[in-house]
């Protein structure tokens, strides 16, 4: 990184340089007296006025050019930042056109620009810079650069936009520096407690963080740099300290490179690393937990997505520029320069009454924020208080301890889908309920993700050390047809997989991202250990949303075991109907690790076709059952719980399961939900009834369109809205995890199990279509 | 007949995984190829208005489906309603040249559609582009073989195309969409009732042929 921060006092890129090209005339020529004036024309243009005044045209020319290459360059920055502002704050298009226009000011942009950055640097860099050569020594800039996914492109082609890394240093030096400000951004907070040493809890609030945050999507992966050079580990080697520019570091890890999982995985099935960075943080930690000031600006929406700043920014396509935006606001567009630059540089502390509204909405943000963070943290005081007698001081350190597994019995008493409908009158239920409500109103905040993901999903309780590796090292050997056939398709998919996502497809270096083998493995690992059910696209597409998703946070092993937990014991299983027309199943029983399933099997009766009973098939080995489901999802709820909806795509012709089947056989990641919204639903899948969820969640989705959808009367359209509810920038605005949960919560109160059981027994005939 | 409404006529795409489906797809309705299409999960569709048998206007729902075998279970959703099937192989992978039969049956299974016998297939040979030597070997040979009445009963038109090149693609689904269109009203004709039973009506009109050798 060359540039320091200090040197390049421009938000904007190296504008004001390029601009600034001076010609030999001199920029004056006005105000000299005639006499000299003439002497000019005489000296340098032999007399020849034409030629001067040539010149002058030329020069004002090309400096015309510039400053609209100048304009198009901030305008597209603009863009960018509003779809940032948008996709990170929960901001519609709308609140962030009127702020953005209350910050107009009458002054010329760059002047007020240079100015505030001025000071801004005086203020607060300064002061930091000594630490700058120490911190960006560690930032390799290749890495960084690598980072970034689609967006990086755009920067490597633009040698203007350079300066953004002078951003990023400066952000890093903010971040490292601050144990001497006051609290900090909800990432940050989070992030610490993960795993950062030094870096405090306590900075100083203000938007500028989520401002830069939002700015570059860069920056919130290379944040994280810095602290990593404290805990010089194996590269390959997930940590908590380390995100994405580390992984990529080992972009060519093959599975003979991991080292063997024993070696590296105590008998809670964390990495010693990773336990050894939490421990020596944890002594920061201890000061002040509880903070948690999130400078996310959001209005209207400040309780759907405060943790968003955590989740990672690459999801497919999602950095694609909005075309959408840049049509509706015309405002903005006339008014780019002014506005994008007051924008961004908003941070520095005006007190502008535009930065006080700004500060004020920030603000309770952070109190909101900071309630749902200390209502998690009580859960966890009061479990730990109420079952172990720990010391409350020391709970942060008992949970990346790993202490907190021992809650296991507590947290998931065996049969979360039981719990609805047979409520336990003991503290045990009580809080499996607190824990559930949580995940309900926010999802799990990205540091006790891993944790409770391990816990949730049973990976715990499923994992065997070098297991793993061994399945891998069997997929790769294996003369199994089976499992042949299997690998095969996987193999044709991997590339297939996310291939517009950098950590899958390394476009830059023309070869597959760390995540690509990432998944290979967890797939090849999946087909050995569960051959029965073997490999079903779509498992690909949910496992890569794990992996972007955790951040590797864990290793591909933990995500297998989370996997093999989700799919046996989590995802719905469905007694097979082995009638005439379904495609022959590569049949195999399933061995039920968990009780929970057997509520989850309905009952088929046998009819008038084949239908026989057999064991209980997995999800992905259902297809023609969750087929069935759709008609009842499309037939039987979509009329009773949406009649209005429901007549009305009726009339226009609309096949409801056209749209749903994919969602349930990508769990809701194909085109459908965007990454940070599926991450929570992940989260909530995990204490759900995940086959009540599937109902709900899929109504939930029409629910939330359904006045849209009404005003559509063509249904091309209707199945391009709702085929593309994760492409469309405008429909995934509209996607908020509190919102979607509160109407499938609706749903599922309504919905009896008993209910669809009874359906699909009228089904399971040979289908009335 | 149909005349007074937009005829929508729906066509499915099968064959095994990889072998361009997608691409197929995509380079006719939109004209475009990438090399980063994501592997198809359940299925999706596109549509398309051309022009057929002299100014006919229909639309064309392409349907695209997964290639895993497993997905052909879901074929009682996604090809009811299916005027014509395009069954697609790769001229680089026999396998998916073999397999084109049991793509045939399995859709006349799933489909359930009035006339099976009668049914419009076509056959599309894709990756035409490549280069010769990963090509099947004697695949004119294993094509006949394929499509001829005794051996393997495919004898449907066969169109040899690249998605990449955009090579033969729009003169095929002219094909497909024409044939589509008579499969169309020939249902039109003997089937106002909506598909709610299947078993109901079984037409056999002789004017269809569908081994029309373009």
């Amino acid at each position: 990184m060359t540039n320091s921060p200090v040197d390049k006092p421009d938000l904007f890129g190296t504008a004001s340089e390029s601009v600034v090209s001076i010609s030999s005339l001199g920029g004056n020529l006005h105000e000299l007296p005639d006499v000299y004036i003439e002497k000019l024309i005489h000296k340098k243009f032999d007399d020849n006025p034409v030629s001067l005044i040539r010149q002058l045209s030329s020069d004002l020319e090309s400096k015309e050019r510039e400053l609209i290459l100048l304009r198009q360059e901030k305008f597209s920055r603009e863009q960018l930042l509003i779809k940032l502002c948008g996709e990170y704050g929960n901001l519609s298009s709308i609140e962030i056109d009127r702020k953005l226009s209350s910050l107009r000011v009458e002054r010329n942009a760059d002047e007020v620009v240079v100015e505030m950055i001025g000071s801004a640097i005086k203020s607060e860099l300064a002061q930091s810079s000594h630490q700058a050569p120490s911190i960006t020594q560690s930032n390799n800039t290749s890495l960084s650069s690598q980072a970034g996914g689609s967006y990086k492109k755009k920067q490597a082609k633009d040698p203007q936009k350079n300066s953004d890394r002078g951003l990023h240093d400066r952000e890093k030096i903010q971040r490292s520096h601050s144990t001497s400000r006051q609290s900090s951004t909800w990432l940050n907070t989070w992030f610490n407690e993960a795993g950062s040493p030094g870096a405090g809890r306590s900075w100083h609030s203000h938007s500028e963080e989520s401002l830069l945050n939002m700015k570059d999507p860069n920056s919130s992966t290379s944040p994280r740099r810095p602290h990593s050079r404290s805990f010089p580990m194996p590269v390959n080697v997930p940590t908590l300290a380390t995100r994405a520019p580390v992984e990529l570091d080992s972009i060519d890890v093959r599975s003979e490179d991991l080292p063997p999982a024993s070696a590296s995985v105590d008998k809670y099935g964390f990495f010693n690393d990773i336990k050894r960075v939490t421990k020596e943080s944890s002594v920061d930690l201890s000061v002040d937990p509880a903070i948690s000031r999130s400078t996310h600006i959001t209005t209207s929406t400040l309780s759907s997505d405060p943790v968003d700043l955590n989740e990672p920014p690459l999801a497919d396509s999602s950095l694609e520029l909005p075309n959408l935006l840049s049509a509706t606001h015309p405002v903005i567009q006339s008014a780019s320069i002014h506005t994008t630059t007051h924008a961004t540089a908003l941070p520095h502390p005006t007190d502008t009454s535009a930065t006080m509204k700004l500060k004020q909405i920030s603000k309770q943000h952070d109190e909101k924020t900071q309630q749902y963070h200390d209502q998690w943290e009580t859960y966890f005081k009061g479990l730990l208080r109420d079952h172990y007698d720990t010391p409350t001081s020391d709970l942060f350190k008992d949970i990346f301890k790993g202490n907190l597994v021992k809650l296991d019995k507590y947290i998931h008493p065996g049969q979360p889908s039981t719990l609805e409908n047979n409520p336990q009158p003991d503290s045990i239920t009580v809080e499996y309920r607190t824990l559930h409500k949580l995940i309900n109103k926010i999802g799990i905040p990205a540091p006790y993700r891993p944790l409770l993901w391990l816990e949730l999903s049973h990976a715990k309780d499923l994992k065997v050390p070098g297991e793993f590796d061994r399945l891998v090292k069997v997929a790769t050997t294996s003369e199994d047809p089976v499992v042949l056939s299997n690998l095969n398709q996987v193999n044709l998919d991997l590339h297939r997989t996310m291939p517009s996502n950098v950590f899958f497809n390394d476009l830059i270096n023309g070869q597959p991202g760390p995540n690509y083998y990432r998944l290979q493995k967890i797939l090849y690992a999946f087909v050995v250990y569960k051959s029965s059910i073997g490999y079903c696209q779509g498992m690909n597409k949910i496992i890569s949303n794990l992996l972007l998703g955790i951040n590797n946070k864990l290793s591909e092993e933990d995500i297998f075991w989370i996997w093999v937990g989700f799919v046996d014991d989590l995802l719905p299983c469905y007694t097979p109907i082995n009638n005439a027309t379904s495609f022959p199943q590569s049949s195999g029983t399933l061995s039920n690790s968990s009780a929970s399933m057997k509520s989850k099997v309905a009952p088929t009766t046998s009819s008038s076709s084949s239908v026989s009973i057999g064991s209980p098939t997995s999800f992905f080995q259902s297809l023609p059952q969750i087929s069935i489901d759709q008609s009842i999802l499309a037939d039987y709820f979509f009329p009773k719980f949406m009649p209005q909806l429901f007549a009305h795509l009726q009339r226009i012709g609309i096949q409801l399961e056209y749209i749903t089947l994919n969602w349930w056989v990508s769990v809701f990641t194909e085109n459908c939900l965007p990454l940070e919204i599926w991450i929570k639903v992940f989260d909530n899948l995990l204490v759900s009834n995940i086959e009540l969820k599937l109902f709900s969640l899929s109504l939930a989705l029409f629910k939330n369109f359904e006045s849209l959808l009404l005003k559509i009367d063509n249904a091309d359209e209707v199945y391009l809205v709702m085929k593309n509810l994760n492409q469309n920038s405008s429909t995934k605005r509209n996607l908020k995890y509190v919102e979607l949960m509160e109407i499938s919560k609706g749903f599922e109160k309504k919905i009896d199990l008993e209910e669809i059981s009874r359906e699909r027994k009228q089904l399971a005939r040979p289908l009335r279509r | 007949m149909s005349g007074r409404k937009k005829t929508l006529l729906k066509v499915i795409i099968l064959g095994d995984s990889g072998v361009g489906k997608t691409s197929l797809m995509q380079q006719f309705v939109n004209s475009k190829f990438s090399h980063q299409y994501k592997a198809t999960i359940g299925a999706d569709f596109l549509t398309k208005e051309i022009t057929v048998d002299g100014g006919k206007q229909v639309t064309l729902q392409i349907w695209d489906t997964a290639g895993q075998e497993r997905f052909q279970s879901l074929g009682v959703a996604f090809y009811r309603g299916a005027d014509c099937c395009v069954l697609c192989y790769d001229v680089t992978n026999e396998k998916s040249l073999n397999n084109l039969a049991s793509w045939k049956d399995e859709f006349l299974i799933q489909s359930n559609v009035a006339n099976p016998a009668d049914f419009p297939f076509i056959i599309i040979g894709n990756k035409i582009d490549v280069d010769e030597s990963k090509k099947i070997a004697s695949l004119q040979k294993k094509l006949n073989n394929v499509t001829s009445n005794q051996l393997g009963g495919l004898n449907y038109p066969v169109f040899e195309t690249s998605a990449r090149d955009a090579i033969n693609v729009e003169p095929a689904f002219e094909v497909v969409a024409k044939m589509a269109l008579q499969q169309e009203e020939l249902n039109e004709a003997g089937n106002d009732v909506s598909d709610d039973y299947n078993d109901a009506i079984n037409i056999h009109l002789e004017s269809e042929s569908s081994s029309c050798m373009c």
